[in-house]
């Protein structure tokens, strides 16, 4: 699966366990705007940390990286050209 | 593979989210709006935008602001508020200026008490203008800001701009240690004006700094607007720093037009939550008698309290006038805020619709816990016992709920360590920390049971989950003192009369 696709289905995923069923877009804030939790945040640092290898605390961590898919994906292909 | 996707993400975000909004039976009664939704009215947006509509609702804004302050600062306000509203494209640097002109017209906004204490007490300090050498410290701190978010600026890597707020902790602890152990008076008596504005500041500064290590940081002009923003805060800033401010800044005419009906109709909530109070308080301790809290409290601990049922009524009441207190507030800070031209989300989301512990620790004050979460919480997440989620999950709990939250209150009451020595004050504590503890110990089972009660329908449309909550943080809240008065087996008096248990 794409990259891309894999993290709006994880995104997808988190939103409807929190019953929000509602579209979103690539570039749609999601912490900022409310949809997700602060630590709900962790939840997809986990999931960057384990199937990406993302090291939060050598990169530090920041909800902003985390704020959009588009967000979560250039945070992918930055560590992976890192 | 979308599965295998989902999937592999689902139990780690079951158990570590607590946020679940609008499912329950409250929380479907609460979809029923008193105030109607008008920004989702076209006509309204479009008027809000223009010229004619910013005075509207520049001047409807101003009316209720009047209910909460007096005359000269709503004033204050509102020609704050207008020029923020006219002047979209220099927003920061109104709400810098802003910011600077509400602390000149109100500069006693934190406990200003200790200094003048210290100087009562001291013969050597009595010539002393206390009030002429809180402003030079408060242009001090301001300077001190200014030259450590510039440092920060160009050499991110040094320790105390990587670890701003060790390093602020570090030197509080100084202060308080010279304060407490100095034998000369006006070195004592310089140590707690300086103890006071730093505590007062310390938290605005640490994001301040943080903020300097992301990719796009506001100058140091920027950030200072921030500190104790125009539209209010307590010691902990509202809504976070200006990284924050950045991210939810309106970018078009339409955003802003959105934003400032929303900020009306959060302020006319608040008035109504206000009037709410009052007329609750009214009859509550008026009209059926029911005594305020500390009245219960005292009566407990000199060995003749009320009779348990009314204990009961008595926390309940002050159970629910802190709800609409901090409602009242917050909802009028983040109005202001949104007003400005940030989209600011609330700081109190329906608490009472919450069914976990760490959902309604979520939506009671939400700045004070994202405080927790940014400086406690997730440097211990991502630095210690990675390889137990659950585990890690447990301690930056702990971190946050329990040492934040006791290190934020010390902060904030260092008056007792002036007014009882450092020992008695640290002693004094041992309520608070034991509340700390357990409301640590409530959000971490609650964080971790989440998973489990995600995957079936809550039993009775989740009423039972949230009668649950309430009444954990109702009988939590007896132990929610710090102050140093009482021992904790005076707290533990009370909640056992509540239960018949005892005199």
């Amino acid at each position: 699966m794409e990259l891309r696709e894999m993290t709006r289905t994880m995104v997808a995923d988190l939103l409807s366990n929190k019953g929000d069923r509602s579209p979103f877009e690539d570039a749609d804030s999601l912490i900022v705007s409310g949809r997700l939790q602060s630590l709900d945040a962790v939840s997809i640092a986990l999931f960057l940390e384990r199937e990406y290898g993302i090291d939060f605390s050598r990169v530090g961590f920041d909800q902003t990286q985390i704020d959009s898919v588009d967000a979560i994906v250039g945070l992918i292909e930055r560590e992976r050209h890192a | 593979m979308r599965q295998l996707a989902a999937s592999a993400v689902t139990p780690e975000l079951g158990a570590i989210s607590g946020g679940e909004r609008k499912t329950s039976w409250i929380g479907t009664l609460g979809d029923f709006r008193l105030i109607p939704a008008l920004e989702r009215n076209e006509e309204n947006v479009a008027f809000a935008a223009t010229i004619t509509g910013k005075l509207v609702l520049l001047l409807l804004f101003g009316g209720g602001l009047i209910i909460q302050n007096s005359w000269r600062n709503a004033a204050i306000l509102l020609a704050i508020l207008a020029a923020a509203a006219f002047l979209p494209n220099h927003r920061r640097r109104v709400l810098t200026i802003g910011s600077l002109l509400w602390l000149a017209a109100n500069p006693y906004w934190f406990d200003w008490a200790v200094p003048q204490f210290i100087a009562g007490s001291s013969p050597s300090t009595a010539g002393w203008d206390f009030r002429a050498l809180y402003g030079v410290s408060l242009v001090a701190l301001l300077g001190l800001a200014t030259a450590w978010i510039s440092l920060a600026r160009r050499h991110p890597a040094l320790f105390f701009c990587r670890r701003p707020l060790v390093t602020l902790l570090l030197l509080y602890s100084a202060l308080v240690m010279l304060a407490s152990f100095t034998d000369l008076d006006r070195v004592r008596a310089a140590a707690w004006i300086a103890i006071v504005v730093l505590g007062a500041y310390l938290w605005f500064l640490a994001y301040a700094i943080s903020d300097q290590s992301s990719r796009d940081p506001d100058s140091p002009v920027s950030e200072i607007g921030t500190f104790h923003a125009f539209w209010g805060s307590t010691a902990t800033p509202l809504p976070k720093g200006a990284a924050y401010l950045r991210r939810i800044e309106s970018k078009t005419s339409r955003d802003l037009a959105i934003t400032q009906l929303k900020a009306l109709k959060l302020l006319l909530w608040a008035d109504i939550l206000g009037f709410c109070n009052l007329g609750f308080g009214k009859i509550a301790h008026g009209t059926l008698g029911i005594p305020i809290f500390e009245d219960a409290f005292d009566r407990c601990a000199a060995h003749a309290p009320y009779p348990g049922y009314l204990c009961w009524l008595v926390l309940l009441a002050a159970f629910a006038e802190k709800i609409f207190a901090i409602s009242v507030w917050g909802h009028t800070a983040i109005a202001c805020c949104r007003m400005a031209g940030f989209r600011a989300l609330r700081n109190t989301y329906r608490p009472l619709s919450s069914r976990t512990i760490a959902d309604f620790w979520n939506r009671y004050y939400f700045y004070f816990k994202e405080l927790l979460v940014d400086f406690f919480f997730y440097p211990t997440f991502f630095r210690y016992f990675r390889r137990w989620n659950r585990l890690r999950l447990a301690v930056a709990t702990f971190a946050a709920a329990a040492v934040g939250n006791m290190l934020f209150h010390f902060i904030r009451d260092i008056r007792y360590v002036a007014e009882l020595g450092l020992r008695r004050a640290v002693l004094g504590f041992h309520v608070y920390v034991f509340y700390c503890c357990v409301l640590a110990a409530g959000i971490v089972v609650s964080q971790l049971r989440s998973s489990v009660r995600r995957a079936r329908p809550p039993f009775l449309g989740g009423l039972p989950a949230q009668f649950g909550v309430l009444l954990f943080f109702c009988l939590l809240q007896v132990f929610d003192d710090d102050g140093r008065t009482h021992a904790i087996t005076t707290h533990f008096a009370f909640l056992l009369h509540l239960f018949g248990v005892g005199g």
